[in-house]
This record gives structure tokens, sequence and C-alpha cells, in this order.
């Protein structure tokens, strides 16, 4: 039987559907959350939720956790990191990657010398005692960004590292 | 932009799921691009907004990064035809307002505003301000300048 909760409404319906909705709130879940938790928040029943939870734990896309007794759910960052690698080495030539790589690492040089300063901390740090607004935001742009790449460095550089045996692994056969 | 905390592509890929979805929505890519995946840009088809824009399409910028179990964002929406930007950011630049507010830049009128989610989930607080941006404050905003 289905609930009012679970009816779409007039105008998402055209465009996006509950299930569709768990599932795209799904792929937030950083920190640990019970499926009741999920529902509230995406406006559907906690059966609702559980069973395109479940299927998004099949699918290596969620891991659970067990918590007091209750079932808890959370991104599986492993395995979107591998997602990730694999459609880098899918959808990029290894020159494009490897210029990508170079021009991220030629810019966080850049900044250093610039501050004289080693990481995105210390340049936040430099902002107290600035008097120039225009510098300040400047400078949090730059840690923002900076703390950015040094995320993205590692996600690249896994996907030239293996990038040949990738190549031939996603060859379709003849 | 200077938000502080880290970007989770995975994330992104929920938002880019929501924008692809929204009527006005044409395109959504990464920003600079696929690779560094900075943030989101959506373009907005000028003919489909009340009241139609043009000829350049609208932007939809969408950043949105985690520190510990803190989210920060900025969805910001410029019309370069209607001459104004506006957008709902939860940053540290308004103190004043609280966590999350909604400012509208134009040359001449402008303002700020405190704002309330009721989600926490970055693909409903994403679908509520599409429907606000879309259904009310674009109407209103652009009748005023």
């Amino acid at each position: 039987m289905t609930s009012d909760r679970d009816r779409d409404d007039g105008r998402t319906q055209a465009s996006m559907t509950r299930g569709e909705r768990v599932r795209a709130a799904a792929r937030t879940l950083r920190t640990p959350r019970t499926a009741s938790w999920l529902a509230t928040e995406t406006d559907v029943s906690a059966k609702t939720a559980k069973k395109y939870l479940d299927q998004l734990v099949e699918d290596n896309v969620l891991r659970t956790t067990e918590q007091g007794g209750q079932t808890l759910y959370c991104v599986d960052q492993l395995m979107a990191t591998y997602r990730e690698v694999a459609s880098l080495q899918r959808d990029h030539h290894r020159e494009e990657l490897t210029d990508s790589l170079e021009s991220m690492r030629a810019r966080i040089t850049d900044w250093k010398d610039e501050y004289d300063v080693e990481t995105p901390g210390e340049l936040r740090a430099s902002i107290a005692g600035l008097e120039d607004r225009a510098e300040v935001e400047r400078r949090r742009d730059i840690a923002g960004e900076w703390e950015h790449l040094d995320d993205r460095i590692p996600v690249v550089r896994a996907a030239l590292n293996e990038y040949e045996w990738a190549t031939k692994r996603d060859a379709l056969p003849a | 932009m200077g938000l502080p905390g880290t970007i989770d592509s995975s994330v992104y890929e929920g938002l880019k799921d929501v924008l692809q979805r929204y009527p006005v929505i044409t395109a959504v890519a990464y920003e600079p691009d696929r690779i560094v995946k900075q943030f989101l840009r959506a373009r907005v088809d000028p003919s489909r907004l009340v009241p139609p824009s043009g000829p350049e399409p609208p932007t939809l910028d969408i950043e949105w990064r985690f520190l510990e179990n803190e989210s920060y964002y900025r969805i910001h929406y410029a019309d370069s035809n209607a001459g104004f930007n506006c957008g709902w950011h939860r940053d540290d630049d308004h103190p004043e307002l609280g966590p999350v507010h909604f400012q509208f830049d134009h040359p001449v009128t402008g303002e700020r505003e405190p704002v309330h989610f009721e989600q926490c989930v970055p693909t409903e607080i994403l679908w509520t301000v599409l429907d606000r941006l879309f259904e009310e404050r674009i109407p209103s905003l652009t009748s005023t300048v």
C-alpha cells in the first residue's frame, strides 16, 4: 500500500520521482545515518527509504554499520574513489591527466613561493592580522582551492599509475 | 569563493543529478573541468524563465564543501541580461545573519537576509533553493530592477 507521503507531488513528478530523490540524497550520506533519518529529510516513508538504501548497498554505493541495534548507511568512500579513478581513466587521455596533474602541482608551488607557506592551513593562519579585505578574500579563495587540489592530486595520480593496465582491461572484445 | 573544508565528488554527482532534472536547466558541467572538479555550473534557458530573459543564458554555480560534519556552500545565480546576481550562501561572511543567508547584488539595489532550511541533505536543500529561485525570487527581483 502506498502512503500519501510516498506520492509524488505534481511538479516534482515530472522531473524526479521519490525514488530518484532518495537515491540522489543517499550520495550525500558522508556521516552514517538511519533509513528513517533520510526518510524524514526526503519526505518519504522509512520503508521506501530503506528499499532504495538497501539497493545502493547491493550496488556498492553505500555501506552499512550497526550501532545501538540500528543499521546506519553511509557512502562507501573507497568504492566511490575507485569509480572516480576508473572514470578518469576511461574518459581522458593519459596526456590530459598528466597535463592536469602538472598544472595543479605548479599552482601549489606558485602559492608556496608567493606567500612563503607550506600548507593551505598556514595560508589561512596568515590572514589573521591582515586589514586589507581584498587580500583576506584572496587568501581565503586560494586556501580553499589549494585544499581541493590537495584532494584531487592523489586521485589523478592513482588514475595515471595504472593507466595502461586499465586501458587493456577496458578494451571491448573484438 | 573561499569556502572552508573539502569537496566530495560523490556529493557533486547527487547535486548534478538534481540540476539535470530541473526543467529550466539545459546543461550542467564541472568547472574548471571534469578532472579538477571544483564546482558545478548549470546553464539556464533564458526563454523558459518567468519573466523571460536573454539572449545570454544565465548561470547557476554550486560549490559544496564539508568541514567535519558541517556543510558550507554557495548556490549562486547570475543573469547578465537583467544585470543582477543572487544566491544562498552558508559561509562565514555574515555571522550577524546566522549560518545561511540570501544575498541579492545589484548596482543600485541589493540586500542580505537570514535564511533557514528545514533539511540538512544537500540535494534537498538544492531542490528547495531551485524552487525558491525560479518560482519566487526571479519573478520578484526582476520586477524591482
